[in-house]
């Protein structure tokens, strides 16, 4: 249903549209079981970025404090990309793997559950 | 000597008859707002101000209000009430109050006056006037009395350069916005009847509570001197719920759509409250659910059973939020905890009382759910890593929150919620399916949103660098991060270092 | 009458005492609480009311029922005023 407006209408287009990041898109990625990391990080990457990058360089950057964070089996990992299981490509750019502007990065340590095992 | 006139003819010659028919400009024109949302308004005549204060009796109440807290505001900076507080971590619930609320009360003074501008009736104007002029009051009184903190404390020195900037005063800030970006009707529903009405009492009432408790009698004085404005407001409210719904059957369904809608976004403001209430103030009278089971189930259960007869029911998604009740002030928190680096206030893990308080108050869920992760933060503090989340948080696309809230109810309290909708080519993000459902029914408006994290990618808000970011916020150095061993923590201590009593701290001060 | 409760709270103080003393003497069913620093909370089934006599003679002044403005922290339930009584109820 449209907004209503008493003065002429929305301007179109996106706040957000991927041309105002500067050649980068946004990834929100998110460790479940894990809610001491906190919401899912966003983050500006370049689409061409390899996802592999994305699993030694990004995602360390905020989970490695984390004591499950070293026993991770990253074979084992399992991905969830905007609501979909994934088997990601490693030298493959993220964009390739699926990943497009404002995805959702989900992965699951299925034998980590968090601090004590109580999800954080 | 004329005998004096009674309340109610008092009151009619103030707002009646003031009006006129414009002659040479149709009235679309004199009132452009006024009917393009649809509201029917058949006889503005029918408007009732419950309370039928004259302007004669405005001024003389509340100049007395003001008086009476002026005195109260000079006597407690003579005896420098501040080093009465239970402690100074007390002062990080007043920076977000002023950060996040003051601005608020400008924002509602602006809009009332607009209101009163574009409203045609004339009892209606009046109200909205005097509305207008309440919240002004407030934000000056709320400036004034803090003012005294802000010379002995951090965070409190640019509250108004903050709430247009920082990330977590764009989820008060974008309400409001939301609001007055509306049409009259739509603003009116949104802050006179969802948030002062339903919400206001838990906002005020447990706040000013917690103040009294921990010592605060400054913004004890003025929560209530504009409490008391509040229940007018509320008054006014819900008498304007009645009135539009009453004035045509077609108004029913879009105020409706505006209770639930307003409901939500208020509700998820409040969220920041309930991490004040439960965490920030050091001793809490009540908490978060206590007051949420008072003032909302069993208030707004009788408030609409009252609505019945008029057609309106309970805003949509009220269910979720009380099942959130009892997880809601751990989830903010832990989001305030992780991100104080970047916020102009400082916390801390609880205390081992305050923890024990929170699994008294919260037999469901602390001792499951949060304490581990509190004793996790507790032990990396130990080892000298306190955490600060490394990276800027995903934030709902219309309530501005850091995505922190989990799905309870569909039974999953340890996994975070996340609801999606595509518009225009993109993806947007929502924390619950109250921000799903609001997104989804104007799209167009919230694809627009000012959304912290992304306008920081975006290059918008002072460079690329945390540094950057905190100057663009006006952030002096002292004023974010970790509570222990904070300059406010310093301070205190020094100033409490001979003595605990409060005699002798009055005279070393 | 409805069943629902509604309530009043009045900051705990004297200018609010004259007040609270007449919404105990004309509501004899009512239910006063003081748990919340700084506050009264006045509660009862249906309505709370009081009237200008009462409040004057407690007073012990002619007493303007709107200076209730003054020490009024809350409310639930609609408004009904006028220059000899103050009612709160549900319908």
């Amino acid at each position: 249903m449209a907004t209503k407006t008493n003065f002429g209408t929305y301007p179109v287009g996106n706040k957000d549209a991927i041309e105002n990041f500067h050649g980068n898109q946004l990834v929100y990625i998110a460790w479940d079981d894990h809610l001491s990391v906190g919401p899912a990080n966003v983050f500006p990457l370049p689409p061409e970025m390899p996802f592999g990058a994305l699993i030694s360089e990004v995602i360390p950057s905020i989970t490695s404090f984390h004591p499950d964070f070293e026993k991770i089996d990253w074979d084992k990992v399992q991905w969830n990309l905007d609501g979909k299981t994934i088997t990601p490509v490693a030298d493959q750019s993220i964009a390739d793997n699926g990943v497009s502007h404002k995805s959702l990065l989900r992965f699951k340590t299925p034998d980590l559950k968090g601090y004590q095992s109580t999800g954080n | 000597m004329a005998k004096k006139l009674n309340m109610r003819k008092r009151y009619e010659l103030l707002t009646r008859g003031l009006g006129w028919e414009p002659t040479y400009q149709p009235k679309e024109k004199v009132f452009p707002q006024e009917s393009y949302e649809g509201i029917k308004i058949v006889d503005w005549d029918k408007w009732e101000d419950p309370f039928r204060l004259t302007a004669e009796a405005y001024w003389k109440y509340q100049a007395e209000k003001d008086k009476k807290l002026y005195a109260i505001i000079d006597s407690f900076a003579q005896n420098n009430g501040h080093l009465n507080l239970t402690n100074a971590s007390y002062i990080n619930a007043l920076k977000i109050f002023i950060q996040g609320v003051s601005p608020l009360e400008y924002g509602a003074h602006r809009g009332f006056a607009n209101l009163a501008r574009q409203f045609s009736g004339e009892g209606a104007q009046i109200a909205c006037q005097m509305q207008s002029i309440d919240e002004l009051r407030h934000v000056q009184t709320q400036i004034h009395t803090l003012s005294h903190y802000n010379k002995h404390f951090t965070g409190l020195h640019d509250p108004f350069h903050m709430h247009d900037r920082v990330w977590y005063l764009s989820v008060p800030k974008s309400y409001f916005d939301d609001a007055r970006s509306a049409g009259p009707f739509e603003f009116m529903t949104s802050i006179s009847f969802a948030f002062e009405y339903i919400l206001t009492n838990l906002l005020f009432v447990p706040f000013m509570s917690g103040a009294a408790h921990n010592g605060d009698m400054a913004t004890v004085t003025f929560g209530f001197s504009a409490q008391s404005d509040e229940s007018r407001h509320m008054t006014l409210g819900l008498e304007i719920i009645k009135f539009i719904v009453e004035q045509h059957e077609d108004n029913l369904e879009i105020v409706q759509g505006w209770i639930d809608k307003h409901f939500w976004r208020a509700y998820r403001v409040l969220g920041l409250v309930s991490a004040m209430q439960d965490y920030m103030l050091p001793d809490s009278p009540m908490s978060w659910k206590e007051a949420w089971d008072i003032y909302f189930v069993d208030n707004c259960g009788a408030l609409f059973k009252d609505l019945g007869r008029y057609g309106l029911r309970m805003p949509k998604f009220h269910e979720q939020a009380t099942e959130e009740s009892e997880h809601l002030s751990h989830q903010i928190y832990t989001v305030l905890y992780q991100f104080s680096h970047a916020a102009a206030f400082q916390t801390e893990v609880p205390s081992k009382e305050k923890m024990d308080w929170l699994s008294e108050k919260y037999p469901n869920t602390f001792d499951k759910y949060y304490r581990p992760r509190w004793e996790m933060y507790a032990q990396m503090e130990k080892e000298g890593k306190r955490y600060f989340n490394a990276g800027l948080p995903q934030v709902c696309q219309t309530c501005q929150v850091p995505m922190c809230f989990t799905d309870i109810s569909k039974g999953n309290p340890m996994e975070l919620s996340y609801r999606v909708s595509e518009f225009n080519g993109d993806k947007f993000h929502t924390c619950s399916d109250g921000c799903k459902s609001i997104f989804d029914h104007e799209p167009e408006k919230y694809a627009h949103a000012w959304i912290p994290p992304h306008q920081i990618f975006q290059g918008n808000c002072g460079g690329a660098e945390m540094p950057d970011v905190l100057k663009y916020y006006h952030f002096n150095e002292d004023d974010s991060g970790e509570y222990k061993g904070s300059a406010d923590d310093n301070s205190w201590k020094a100033a409490h270092h001979n003595s605990n009593d409060d005699n002798d701290i009055k005279e070393s001060a | 009458m409805s069943e629902s409760k509604v309530f009043i709270i009045l900051q705990h103080n004297e200018d609010a005492r004259p007040f609270a003393e007449a919404f105990e003497q004309e509501n004899p069913e009512a239910v006063f609480k003081y748990d919340q620093p700084g506050m009264i909370r006045i509660e009862n089934i249906g309505e709370l009311k009081i009237t200008e006599e009462v409040v004057s003679e407690l007073a012990g002044r002619d007493v303007d029922l709107q200076e209730l403005h003054l020490v009024l922290v809350s409310l639930s339930g609609c408004v009904d005023e006028d220059d000899d009584y103050f009612k709160v109820s549900w319908n």
